[in-house]
């Protein structure tokens, strides 16, 4: 560290400082005025809330590392700092710490005098404490990490807008990729409700999917903790690998790249590539759907021209030249070559996946989604340690642990039929996605296409969703009461049709009480009532001052609908 | 003394340098002469540490000068429009350089600002191009460094600034002794201060 280096940043300092006070401040004021309780916020404002926490931090981040950096893009400016006796190691340091030291001591010091108020105050107690050192401690991971992406773009570049716009392409690079194998996988019979979930690799869904369960209050301190952990090891890992490549960059960083727009010149063709293979088959793949009768052509041209236009955009940049770019088609030639190796791969593997049905004997059992029951999927609850509610479970998650269906002919007959007919031939098509659990202790989901209209289809739709092993799969209450310790504070009857609300009671020996009429009116409900009928009425069963709830469907024929 | 080892410098496809040597001894004035194009500045920043060449190696008191810091407090290097934050005072400028060069004479620079009528006040954006210039060049001169390595300030000089430089570097020869190493484009700008002049050609 040089300390004396500072002596000419009074001025970068102050504004960093300003800047990032600025923005903290207004947005705390505008948090505390909108909120009467500091940890009063209803738990489906915290999720915006935290998002818009990931995004005022990332800013602050990128804004107070261009500035710092940015003198790497002026050729009097890094002649000035690379003709002064530090070295290369020093000076990085020095202005990283700078940058660094504006945020983190900005945070540091609000939350202390945060607790220097609230503790005489008697707001504070271990949870809260806890929760607040867990999510500063993500908070500045989180702001480390774009910083040095940052620096890292700037290092690359030898203009602002070039750095910026690197840096966007740097810290949102995973995402695009998770976008485009998203793209890439959606095959006619992918099933995305029962795909395994990716675990959280990007920078933002490792901080937002963290936060989010770490500063709710109603949530215990085991889940925020637990939350915290994992969370914590990514953003170190990202963190080092990052510090390593802007620190590596600024240090291998020739200073005469100041007079250039892209700063290593040997890194014109890698940097191409990163981002022209990418959204050309973005691209691709989003035009897929568009022209169905000529989509394979349709893809493919696509991705061509979107590979040209790309490269072509980015060789200007690099060369400042389109004559130089319209000659340069060496860089093109090999995008298109790696594109089009990554589409015969996928479509070679399409036409295999998109065939798959198990064997009978293969079969152990299935769990389905039905799309016409969807709204049903996602009301299943978390409990905690102490059977508190604190959040819910994943739709699928739930479905694949409880839905157990044995009758292995309905579904493969289904399945059968969907592989003979394209489902854009069928008069009333319906996509349901299935989860096949094999007997050799394997998975495999699919989704397969239901003709509606079809009789045979509608018998063995009736023999999947009639029996109560579908009924216990959708719905956590068809199965269990109310835990004894749950806060059921509201049980209502919504009539739908009149859009009525109806208060029937509350606590756990009423809810208990509609969940056996209702669980007695559901051995009628099959296919045909999904199919044909309306859902009539709902009884919702509310936990924990309404945050969390049942929600239970009443059909015409139920003897809560009849007798109301 | 300043030793050149073969120094060869490429901008992406374009040479600037090829294999260029040369020697500059201590206490003398020695000029760099050459058409736009030439590779001056080049050799400049590569003298100065800032630019590290392809090949060859740039010794200085027999020591490298690349990322050296023992080294590059030997030298004080002025580029051809030399960066002075446009907020700050000279005074301020100065004090900055204090820190980072030991030997750093204010009495001298105050001397310098005293004879040649120069400010030390006020921020240095609101002074002329050239004024602000032969400030720089009394910085350099004041940092107490052994070499000092410029790049052609003076072309766009008038000629009086241009006489005022002539003579600062001519006294500061003597006093404190510093030895320049400085690029121009036309020998004649600098008089017969010159000890030694080397011409550099364009790489075709």
């Amino acid at each position: 560290m040089n300390w004396k280096l500072f002596a000419d940043s009074k001025r970068r300092i102050l504004i960093s400082a300003l800047f990032a006070a600025v923005i903290i401040v207004s947005y705390c004021g505008r948090l505390l005025a909108r909120h009467t309780r500091v940890y009063g916020m209803p738990f489906y404002e915290v999720r915006p809330f935290t998002v818009m926490i990931a995004v005022t931090t990332g800013v602050i981040a990128v804004a107070i590392a261009s500035y710092w950096f940015a003198y790497l893009h002026s050729t009097k400016r890094t002649d000035f700092y690379h003709s002064l006796p530090v070295t290369a190691r020093v000076r990085f340091r020095t202005f990283y710490t700078g940058c660094m030291l504006v945020y983190v001591s900005g945070l540091v010091l609000s939350v202390l005098t945060s607790f220097m108020f609230a503790v005489p105050a008697g707001a504070v107690n271990m949870g809260l404490a806890a929760r607040i050192l867990m999510s500063s401690v993500l908070t500045i991971l989180f702001f480390l990490t774009v910083t040095n992406i940052t620096i890292y773009a700037f290092t690359l570049s030898g203009n602002i807008f070039i750095g910026l716009l690197i840096d966007a392409v740097l810290l949102f690079y995973i995402d695009l990729w998770e976008r485009v194998l998203d793209l890439t996988w959606d095959f006619a019979t992918y099933s995305s409700f029962f795909a395994v979930r990716r675990p959280d690799i990007s920078l933002t869904d490792i901080y937002i999917g963290a936060i989010y369960p770490t500063v709710r209050s109603d949530v215990s301190l085991g889940v925020s903790a637990s939350a915290f952990v994992w969370a914590a090891l990514k953003l170190l890992i990202w963190f080092f690998l990052s510090y390593r490549m802007c620190r590596s960059g600024y240090l291998n960083r020739p200073a005469e790249a100041s007079r250039s727009l892209i700063a290593f010149y040997s890194s014109h063709l890698l940097i191409k590539l990163m981002i022209v293979v990418p959204v050309a088959l973005l691209m691709g793949y989003s035009t897929y759907n568009s022209f169905y009768a000529y989509r394979e052509v349709v893809q493919i041209i696509s991705m061509i021209i979107t590979a040209i236009v790309v490269s072509m955009f980015l060789e200007t940049i690099f060369s400042r030249s389109l004559k130089t770019a319209l000659r340069k088609w060496g860089s093109i030639i090999v995008s298109l070559i790696v594109i089009f190796v990554t589409y015969g791969i996928t479509r070679a593997a399409e036409d295999r996946y998109n065939s798959y049905v198990p064997k009978y004997d293969e079969l152990e059992s299935y769990a389905v989604f039905n799309p016409l029951d969807s709204y049903y999927y996602g009301f299943n609850l978390k409990y905690d340690e102490d059977g508190h509610v604190y959040d819910y479970i994943d739709a699928a998650e739930f479905v694949k642990e409880h839905m157990i269906l044995p009758d292995e002919k309905a579904i493969l007959t289904l399945a059968a039929k969907s592989q003979r007919t394209d489902y854009h031939d069928m008069s009333s098509p319906m996509p349901l996605q299935v989860y096949y659990r094999l007997v050799t202790g394997r998975q495999r989901s699919r989704q397969i296409w239901v003709d509606m209209e079809d009789d045979e289809n509608r018998m063995m739709l009736n023999r999947i969703v009639g029996p109560a092993y579908y009924k216990s799969g959708v719905w956590q209450a068809f199965d269990r009461d109310v835990p004894d310790d749950a806060d059921v504070n509201s049980v209502d009857y919504h009539d739908l049709r009149a859009d009525k609300y109806t208060h029937l009671g509350q606590g756990s020996g009423t809810a208990d009480q509609i969940l056996d009429i209702w669980r007695d009116d559901m051995v009628l409900y099959d296919y045909d009532h999904i199919r044909y009928d309306e859902v009539a009425a709902e009884i919702e069963i509310h936990f924990d001052g309404g945050l969390y709830m049942w929600v239970l469907p009443v059909y015409e024929d139920m003897s809560l609908w009849k007798d109301r | 003394m300043i030793e050149l080892s073969n120094i060869t410098k490429h901008f992406d496809d374009k040479c600037a340098l090829n294999r260029v040597s040369a020697f500059f001894e201590e206490g003398a004035v020695s000029v760099i002469t050459g058409t736009s194009g030439s590779g001056k500045s080049t050799l400049i920043r590569i003298i100065g540490g800032i630019i590290r060449p392809d090949s060859g190696v740039v010794i200085v008191d027999d020591m490298p000068i690349y990322d050296n810091v023992a080294t590059q407090k030997r030298l004080f290097v002025l580029p051809e429009k030399p960066y002075c934050p446009s907020y700050e005072s000279a005074d301020e400028l100065a004090h900055f350089y204090m820190h980072m060069y030991d030997g750093f004479r204010e009495d001298l620079l105050k001397e310098l600002v005293d004879r040649y009528g120069m400010s030390m006040t006020g921020p240095m954006r609101r002074m002329h191009r050239d004024a602000r210039d032969l400030l720089m060049l009394a910085m350099g001169i004041s940092a107490g460094t052994k070499y000092l390595v410029c790049d052609d300030l003076f072309t766009s000089m008038d000629d009086e600034l241009r006489a005022s430089a002539r003579r600062m570097i001519s006294d500061a020869r003597r006093n404190p002794g510093t030895t320049f190493v400085i690029a121009v484009s036309d020998r004649s700008i600098l008089g017969d201060i010159a000890d030694y002049t080397y011409e550099l050609e364009a790489v075709r």
